[in-house]
């Protein structure tokens, strides 16, 4: 670790946190979010570190990854070769994928706050494999059943799927069709898409072939990242599609990308989009502080990643008081898994903003509710909460 | 500036030297416009990926999906690793000469489509193949996991995180100082003159009985071979492949930047010119929010890198061809005695 010294005289450890997010790609919406959020919350736990007289700070490096699981990987690379071996993120589940060797071969410790396919789509066999992963969000299992259950309630029949081609979205698009077929939905077609697609033409006209004659039971199931904008940009304002309801998910929703490009349209759709939702009052206060420095509306994942740079910071700082200042990865992911459950008891004088994160065995989030967000004409509104318990919809 | 950060550009300056070499052999000497230079890298990472895993999967008795499999198979052989550094050292020897084998094969067909093309149209050519072949390996599943991506074994398993880094560095430095001492020695072979000969003139090289297409032939398959080499020390350092890792920016536009750089026809210029890249590079990684601050910069850093090496090779194209090192006559030793001679006189 950095040593440096302050105009007081004493040493103070550095911290060094990674910070992997897409500020440039297909999830730029989040991925900025993400990045105020943290220099928001390296800010407070400096201040924390002082007030409780810890001789440690945290400096945080942002990458930009654009969601890109190889751009990702080389930005791990980088960071781990100044000295970084904890990271908050990455953000899509195809880069903890293709970083995961890397991280177990070389004892590097993540959290990411939105990365959702279920762990052994990550290609982790056993939970000791994944024992340097953790995840402070519900995996895709939980969705799927929440993006099923919105059609339903919605009085879908019949849908059809479009569905981005990488690691998450074959996970999410599996566990969606899967809860769909239970509530007895007929799934009319499932579309794939290459993920830098940037002619939707083909897509569109398919789709408007197969939704042709349908009425209001039929509706347009959509598993991907904000590239659904452009979607609706090309699609014609007399578009039949555009009489449908659509359904979005996490990566779609309150997506500033769809307010900037597609905003009438999505309106006409409303693009039902889940997110999971799970915040405190103590939520309410970062919001505030978000907002108040020109930030906007932070989203459920910034939030997550809010709570993950904490219980970092705090178990990085009690690993090295434990070793004497040498980093040990065994030590420091036991000390996350224990510190979750303390932090969100309060018990270090601070407050979860997401609520109790409770962590199953494979290190990930063990339930969530999901939050139903819609396109009006004043943006992004959260319009019902999907209960991960009952399979219930609160609509508002 | 953390002293790791060395291990990096140790790591990178290997790999990319070796890609670069292999580049010059064929660019540099043969004049041969390889566009399509990352198909080389892209099957050594087959060769791991492919193939490599397919025999584990074999060896330890896993059935199921390939995906699935892979990861399991290469959990096994992590942990023989682990305990067995020799074993290690012996994957890390069978794949390249898996991947050695498959490159020269795929090198020397790659070149066949091309019979009767020159310069602009023969690079076309060789980048819509490469290109053509990489989207296959990103949307066919059973190659090396398409868009997934595929678990790769470790082979330095038995050592700390801590020094992997360092200890992958000076591997692929080493392997890299092999494939160097090789072409100092095949390029200054009558095969070598007679590659300079081609890319300078091939009409009198047709003159002299020559058969173009046979030492196209040769100098891509040895070409291929040595860049699949490269592409299986890129594998088995990241632990997982994913396709489009292995595109024409990274693996054929930047290495012939860098030997137009260092100096193309020269071995020596080459090292050079992947030096300065990979030290440029990473720094510029490392500091490209500081710059962004500095310089008040109203886009995003991440395309700078992009902007500023496409400029440098406009610059180089444009003012200095021959590089920073050009390359010099290749002095046989009938030439010396004749050169002393007229000295002495």
């Amino acid at each position: 670790q950095e040593t440096t010294t302050t105009q007081s005289g004493s040493k103070e450890n550095v911290i060094k946190v990674g910070l992997l997010v897409d500020l440039s790609g297909g999830l730029a919406t989040y991925g900025n979010n993400e990045k105020h959020i943290c220099e928001i919350a390296e800010e407070k736990i400096n201040k924390y570190f002082e007030e409780k007289g810890m001789p440690y700070k945290v400096k945080l490096y942002v990458e930009d990854t654009r969601a890109d699981p190889n751009i990702c990987l080389q930005k791990v690379q980088a960071l781990h070769a100044q000295g970084i071996t904890f990271f908050l993120g990455p953000m899509a589940s195809g880069e903890v994928k293709n970083i995961k060797g890397f991280i177990n071969s070389n004892k590097i410790v993540i959290i990411s706050p939105s990365s959702t396919a279920p762990p052994q789509m990550l290609g982790f066999r056993t939970p000791e494999e994944k024992k340097y992963v953790f995840r402070f969000v519900p995996t895709d299992n939980f969705q799927g059943n929440a993006i099923g259950d919105v059609a339903k309630q919605l009085g879908l029949k019949n849908v059809i799927v479009i569905y981005r081609k990488d690691a998450w979205g074959d996970g999410l698009e599996r566990a969606t069709v899967e809860k769909l077929k239970a509530n007895g939905i007929n799934i009319i077609d499932e579309i794939p898409y290459d993920p830098n697609i940037g002619d939707w033409s083909p897509i569109i006209q398919t789709t408007t072939n197969k939704i042709a004659g349908k009425g209001n039971d039929t509706g347009v199931i959509f598993i991907g990242y904000e590239e659904v904008a452009t979607l609706l940009s090309q699609i014609d304002d007399n578009s039949p599609l555009l009489k449908h309801v659509w359904i979005g998910c996490d990566g779609t929703a309150n997506s500033k990308k769809v307010l900037e490009e597609a905003k009438n349209k999505a309106v006409k759709v409303k693009l039902y989009s889940t997110m999971f939702q799970s915040e405190t009052d103590e939520a309410e206060k970062i919001k505030e502080e978000f907002k108040k420095r020109g930030y906007g509306e932070p989203d459920q994942y910034a939030l997550n990643v809010y709570d993950a740079f904490w219980v970092g910071a705090i178990s990085y700082a009690e690993m090295l008081n434990k070793t004497g200042g040498k980093y040990d990865a065994d030590l420091l992911s036991k000390l996350i898994k224990e510190n979750t459950v303390k932090y969100s008891e309060g018990q270090f004088g601070v407050k979860s903003v997401t609520g109790y994160i409770k962590l199953n065995e494979w290190n990930d989030r063990a339930s969530g509710n999901y939050g139903i967000f819609a396109v009006t004409e004043d943006g992004w509104k959260l319009v019902g909460v999907w209960d991960s318990t009952t399979g219930k919809i609160n609509w508002k | 500036m953390s002293i790791d950060l060395i291990s990096m550009i140790l790591l990178w300056f290997g790999l990319y030297y070796i890609v670069s070499l292999s580049l010059n052999m064929e660019f540099g000497y043969a004049g041969i416009p390889n566009f399509g230079k990352a198909l080389s890298v892209l099957v050594g990472a087959i060769a791991v990926g492919g193939i490599l895993d397919r025999l584990l999967m074999l060896y330890f008795g896993i059935g199921g999906d390939f995906i699935t499999g892979t990861t399991y198979a290469t959990s096994a052989i992590n942990n023989l690793i682990a305990s067995n550094p020799i074993v290690g050292i012996g994957i890390l020897i069978l794949a390249i000469i898996l991947a050695s084998i498959l490159g020269f094969v795929v090198g020397a067909i790659f070149i066949l489509p091309s019979a009767k093309l020159k310069e602009d149209y023969l690079g076309i050519t060789l980048l819509a193949i490469s290109e053509a072949v990489l989207l296959i390996c990103t949307y066919n599943l059973n190659i090396i996991g398409g868009y997934y991506g595929i678990s790769t074994p470790d082979i330095l398993a038995f050592v700390s995180g801590e020094y992997r880094g360092w200890v992958f560095a000076w591997i692929v430095l080493f392997i890299a100082f092999l494939v160097y001492l090789f072409f100092e020695r095949l390029l200054n072979t009558p095969f070598g003159r007679v590659l300079r000969a081609m890319r300078e003139n091939e009409n009198t090289v047709k003159a002299f009985g020559r058969d173009i297409m046979k030492l196209r032939i040769k100098t891509m398959a040895i070409g291929s071979a040595i860049g699949a080499i490269a592409g299986v020390l890129y594998s088995l350092y990241t632990v997982n492949i994913i396709a489009n890792a292995f595109t024409r920016v990274d693996w054929t536009f930047f290495p012939f930047l860098m030997v137009l750089l260092g100096g193309k026809g020269n071995n020596k210029g080459v090292a050079l010119g992947v030096l300065c890249y990979v030290i440029v590079k990473v720094l510029l990684d490392i500091y490209k929010y500081n710059i962004k601050y500095a310089l008040g910069i109203p886009f995003e850093p991440v395309w700078l890198s992009y902007m500023l090496f496409g400029v440098l090779m406009l610059l180089i194209l444009y003012y200095k061809p021959s590089g920073l090192i050009p390359e010099k006559p290749i002095i046989t030793p009938p030439m010396k005695k004749k050169i002393m001679e007229i000295s002495g006189k």
